[in-house]
């Protein structure tokens, strides 16, 4: 697999490259058949390996459930696991009398894909929220309480309505506004506040699909993922947090620092788009992402612009 | 008489020390008591270790069996305690003396044959087991990869009941698993996929 073998989508490649690059959750909205499941599944191949420690980690969870592969003692890859949506609360975070993990700390280090997210329970949704917030989940049962690992990269795809043509140009959609309401509810705004990203991906014109030149390979955005990278490792030597993704509100301030211009577009944007705490550290830690990608140890106002800018959807699809 | 081995519990993704203790004494009637919160997996292996020792060639004891595995209060839900009460079951019996039960901890399940299956969390025993400074740790075959990934402990693979024995009675050349060595310089590590 390869992100070559997705046709345009360059704007949703993008976004991945960004998503990819500080471990930020991604939620991708379009109509079905545009490729969201097939970009998802290409995640894996722009992340870095695990690092020793991390691969440790991950083994010995994938180790505790009987999950190894026995001809390969130590995890190379970073884990991808995509659950059906069927899935239990204790199943998605882990549980059972004497509790054992569930998907999320199987994708430790990695990513978790929960594809047609509206169709996962609600309740099953909701459960995530501390974990994605904390890398971690602690389960308590009456023999006591044990924690799990849970660092994860959140990828969430959605279709825009249930009949999945809300705003494309070419289809007329037939939900009625009820419909689309109770569809898009089912993903709280406390969920959506904690998705970091979010991106559409629209239909492909014929042109592009027919297109012969292929688009962004894997090894393109490996390669700018890993210069991202590389500075975030210089950046984090004698930190707890490897990744902007998990950097905690003290280190925000003190490497997310604006100019007086990106400053001004960051409060107007705040007032406008009334986000909220959370969402102001999200847009910095994507900024600070942005910005190393583009090698840059200054956020301009141009990296904070593409940042606020995968905020935007949630107001055009969630706002009835 | 009695006989005491050290192995582990999986309790989530951590595993646990547990000490199985074997009491064999005579009595009129065979009976077989397994006490410490066992749970149905673990029960149960007393039916799957008497048909393992007696296709393994060993006589099953038939007097009063007491099995107890300690902390008491840890429930106890896996099938990695048959190699142990097995051993233990052999010690106590007088068919089996060794020195090395206090320095070397026990995992696997038995099959009714003797041979030995994988088990689960065998990476994080072998991690427990070098942090509880134990000289090493007999597992399955099939688990010795993953548990020989942590470093400072001899990881043993064993792949029977007989094998086992062979070993703690000294008479058996093992096959020690080292881990695959990896450079150690900092910054980027090499890996090699396992083929």
């Amino acid at each position: 697999v390869d992100f070559a073998d997705v046709n345009g989508q360059e704007m949703a490649k993008r976004a991945v490259t960004v998503a990819a690059a500080g471990m930020h959750h991604l939620l991708m909205i379009g109509p079905p058949g545009t490729g969201k499941t097939l970009l998802a599944r290409r995640i894996p191949t722009i992340l870095p390996q695990l690092s020793r420690a991390e691969s440790l980690e991950t083994t010995q969870i994938w180790s505790a459930v009987g999950r190894l592969n026995a001809r390969q003692p130590l995890m190379v890859l970073r884990p991808f696991r995509a659950p059906h949506h069927t899935i239990s609360e204790a199943g998605l975070v882990g549980g059972g009398s004497t509790p054992s993990p569930g998907e999320i700390s199987l994708a430790h280090n990695g990513v978790l894909f929960l594809d047609e997210l509206p169709e996962f329970n609600r309740r099953t949704l909701e459960v995530l929220r501390q974990p994605l917030e904390e890398h971690c989940v602690t389960i308590s049962r009456a023999m006591g309480s044990l924690t799990f690992p849970a660092k994860l990269m959140l990828v969430a795809a959605m279709n825009p309505c249930p009949c999945g043509y809300r705003g494309d140009p070419r289809r007329r959609c037939n939900c009625t506004s009820f419909q689309i309401e109770r569809y898009v509810a089912k993903i709280s705004g406390p969920l959506l506040d904690r998705i970091d990203i979010h991106v559409e991906v629209p239909n492909v014109p014929f042109r592009e699909l027919k297109d012969d030149t292929t688009g962004t390979t894997s090894a393109q955005m490996r390669e700018q993922v890993q210069i991202a990278r590389d500075r975030q490792r210089r950046r984090f030597q004698r930190e707890p947090s490897t990744v902007n993704g998990s950097m905690t509100p003290p280190q925000i301030r003190r490497y997310c620092k604006l100019d007086a211009e990106a400053e001004q577009m960051l409060q107007a944007a705040m007032e406008e788009m009334g986000l909220s705490a959370r969402a102001h550290d999200k847009i910095l830690r994507v900024a600070r992402t942005i910005a190393d990608l583009d090698d840059s140890e200054t956020i301009t106002a141009y990296h904070l612009q593409e940042a606020i800018n995968y905020r935007t959807l949630d107001r055009r699809y969630w706002a009835s | 008489m009695l006989a005491k081995l050290f192995t582990f519990s999986l309790l989530g993704i951590d595993a646990k020390s547990v000490e199985v203790e074997v009491d064999i004494s005579p009595a009129a009637l065979p009976k077989t008591i397994l006490v410490g919160l066992a749970e149905a997996a673990v029960k149960e292996s007393v039916h799957r270790i008497e048909r393992a020792l007696v296709n393994s060639g060993y006589s099953r004891p038939e007097d009063r069996v007491v099995i107890n595995l300690s902390p008491a209060d840890l429930p106890k839900d896996a099938a990695s305690f048959d190699l142990p009460i097995a051993l233990g079951l052999l010690t106590a019996s007088g068919q089996l003396q060794s020195e090395l039960f206090s320095r070397y901890a026990v995992v696997g399940e038995l099959a009714l044959d003797g041979t030995l299956r994988p088990i689960k969390g065998a990476l994080a025993m072998a991690l427990a087991a070098r942090n509880q400074k134990l000289a090493g740790l007999l597992v399955p075959a099939r688990n010795a990869q993953e548990a020989a990934v942590v470093d400072g402990i001899d990881v043993i693979a064993v792949g029977s009941l007989v094998e086992t024995v062979g070993f703690f009675c000294e008479q058996w050349t093992r096959r020690s698993f080292r881990g695959r060595r990896r450079s150690r310089s900092s910054g980027d590590i090499q890996w090699t996929l396992p083929t």
